[in-house]
């Protein structure tokens, strides 16, 4: 054989041996995209919380840097729960059929301990930053915890953006209840993570488990915390005079 | 000799003035009873004017007298005199001084007496001690800022147990456990939630949690109290597990401000740069708490509410 035919062989069986590769990924992702997602009823997601900057320390950031944020699903209950030195948090979302406590908010760590029981209408207000946002989903991929994930951007209507890597090889009905920032995502967000000048605020799925989870973990505490009236302040910046907008829907009992 | 005869012209001048009464008490001496009487009356005048009449002494007299003076040997005598004091004088103060300034009866003669100046000095020392005592109390010692953090602290106590730990350094734990346990603590707050944690455990030892609070926990440590991991670290970074779901790990530069919020003296005070790190960490827990707990305006779970906060 000439060396010009061995040249072409050489180059044609490279070509087509990579190209066949990449079909065989597309077809590999674009099966497992469309095989029907795996619903569990039960999960419990743990991100690590993580704060980058150009600086060598983030100042008050490194006390929520290393943090940890747990989502605790069990059928129809959820609790979102961020652990850092800084503080303890939790939101607790109720079962649905009671539209005047739609949620729990609670501040676990601290002199001060507090919570706030929210109507549905108020969850609504809470979370009224990510009304309309929209999604992006874009061919970038990763792996997370083994699972193939996809990269989507979430645009806020004022604006800012969110990137995000979910996969849709897990669902469940409560995730857009527990996030309603990805309400508009088709699976789970594995990491997502907000960008600005200085610096990104990163999320990052260190564990997923399907595992028991006690029904303690879903129950609002009722000692020990100070019940609060649901309201958000018109104006308040890091510094400045707080204004004060006394809720005009709040009609809460007090617990204690 | 110029002197006494400048005390010759000092003398020439002087004069005694009469006392007040003196010319009523001439007047009724004289048998004058009423003044309105008209023959009494013209006494009066006369009298009074009387009162005023002075005669000069002749121009001659003084030089006579200076002159008289001058040559009178009695006076240049006693300018030359002296008076010896008697013979047994000296003896006596000499004992009485022996005797350490008592008197026959065992009285002090002497008194201590303090000079006017002394007692000056004294009052200006005090001042100055109490001056400088405010303005220490004023402005070297702990920020107020300080016991914010400091009141809701409630001793930790050392770990009881660690893995492979020998017999003889479970009895130094407990030894000062129990010196610890002695002081006062306030009560925690008590919480049915399901992760209301009491310890927190770090590199196998268990530390009570203050509050459920972790960085007022590492602000409370006092100077017999600072775990090895802090004191002592072998690695820049820890990991804190808080509860089977949560397991915190602390950046480098976290390590590093909770080693230098717990630097202490000698005299097991905080040092200086601790004192800085706790009152840096008040300023954050303040801010954290007007971002997050003020209003539900900002979610510290959310990451665009957090970056924005932190950034």
């Amino acid at each position: 054989m000439s060396i010009s035919r061995l040249k072409f062989f050489i180059v044609t069986f490279v070509t087509g041996f990579f190209s066949l590769h990449s079909i065989s990924q597309d077809s590999l992702l674009q099966s497992k995209a469309h095989h029907k997602a795996k619903e569990i009823n039960r999960l419990t997601i743990s991100y690590s919380l993580l704060l980058k900057s150009n600086k060598s320390n983030t100042g008050i950031g490194e006390a929520y840097n290393g943090g940890v944020k747990t989502i605790f699903i069990d059928n129809h209950k959820a609790r979102v729960r961020l652990v850092s030195l800084m503080r303890m948090q939790s939101v607790f979302i109720m079962q649905p059929g009671n539209p005047k406590q739609a949620a729990v908010i609670t501040k676990e760590s601290g002199k001060d301990k507090y919570k706030y029981n929210l109507t549905a209408e108020q969850w609504k207000r809470y979370y009224r930053k990510y009304d309309s946002v929209s999604c992006e989903l874009t061919d970038d991929s990763t792996v997370i915890l083994n699972y193939p994930c996809r990269k989507a951007i979430i645009r806020l209507k004022d604006g800012r953006s969110m990137e995000v890597f979910y996969t849709d090889s897990v669902s469940n009905k409560m995730l857009s209840k527990v996030e309603p920032a990805f309400s508009c995502i088709p699976g789970l967000v594995l990491q997502y993570e907000y960008k600005q000048k200085k610096g990104s605020v990163v999320f990052t799925a260190t564990s997923i488990t399907d595992a028991y989870i006690d029904p303690g973990v879903f129950k609002a505490p009722a000692k020990g915390f100070v019940a609060r009236k649901f309201y958000i302040s018109s104006s308040q910046k890091p510094g400045n005079k707080i204004e004060e907008e006394p809720d005009q829907d709040a009609d809460q009992e007090n617990d204690q | 000799m110029p002197e006494q005869f400048d005390i010759l012209r000092r003398l020439t001048q002087y004069e005694i003035t009469p006392p007040a009464e003196a010319l009523l008490r001439i007047m009724e001496s004289l048998g004058v009873q009423d003044a309105n009487n008209s023959d009494d009356d013209s006494l009066w005048r006369s009298m009074l004017q009387l009162q005023e009449f002075e005669i000069k002494a002749p121009q001659f007299l003084f030089p006579f007298i200076e002159k008289q003076i001058a040559s009178s040997l009695q006076l240049s005598q006693l300018r030359n005199l002296e008076v010896s004091p008697p013979f047994a004088a000296y003896s006596e103060i000499m004992e009485k001084i022996e005797r350490g300034g008592t008197g026959d009866n065992g009285n002090n003669l002497v008194s201590r007496i303090l000079s006017l100046n002394a007692y000056k000095s004294i009052a200006a020392s005090i001042i100055i001690l109490v001056i400088g005592w405010l303005i220490y109390k004023l402005t070297v010692s702990p920020a107020d800022i300080n016991k914010d953090v400091a009141k809701q602290i409630v001793t930790p106590v050392l770990p009881t147990t660690k893995k492979d730990s020998v017999v003889a350094n479970v009895v130094g734990i407990n030894k000062k456990q129990k010196s610890i346990r002695t002081k006062k603590s306030q009560p925690q707050i008590a919480s049915d939630d399901f992760f209301y944690q009491k310890d927190m455990t770090i590199d196998d030892y268990k530390f009570p949690i203050i509050d459920n609070d972790l960085l007022v926990t590492f602000a409370g440590f006092s100077y017999s109290q600072v775990p090895d991991f802090i004191s002592k670290p072998t690695e820049n970074t820890f990991t804190i597990k808080v509860d089977q779901y949560s397991s915190i790990s602390v950046s480098e530069s976290m390590s590093k401000m909770i080693r230098n919020m717990n630097q202490f003296r000698s005299n097991k005070k905080p040092t200086r740069r601790a004192r800085k790190e706790r009152a840096r960490l008040e300023k954050w827990k303040k801010a954290d708490t007007e971002q997050f707990d003020k209003s539900l305006k900002n979610n510290p779970l959310d990451p665009i509410d957090l970056a924005e906060f932190v950034f």
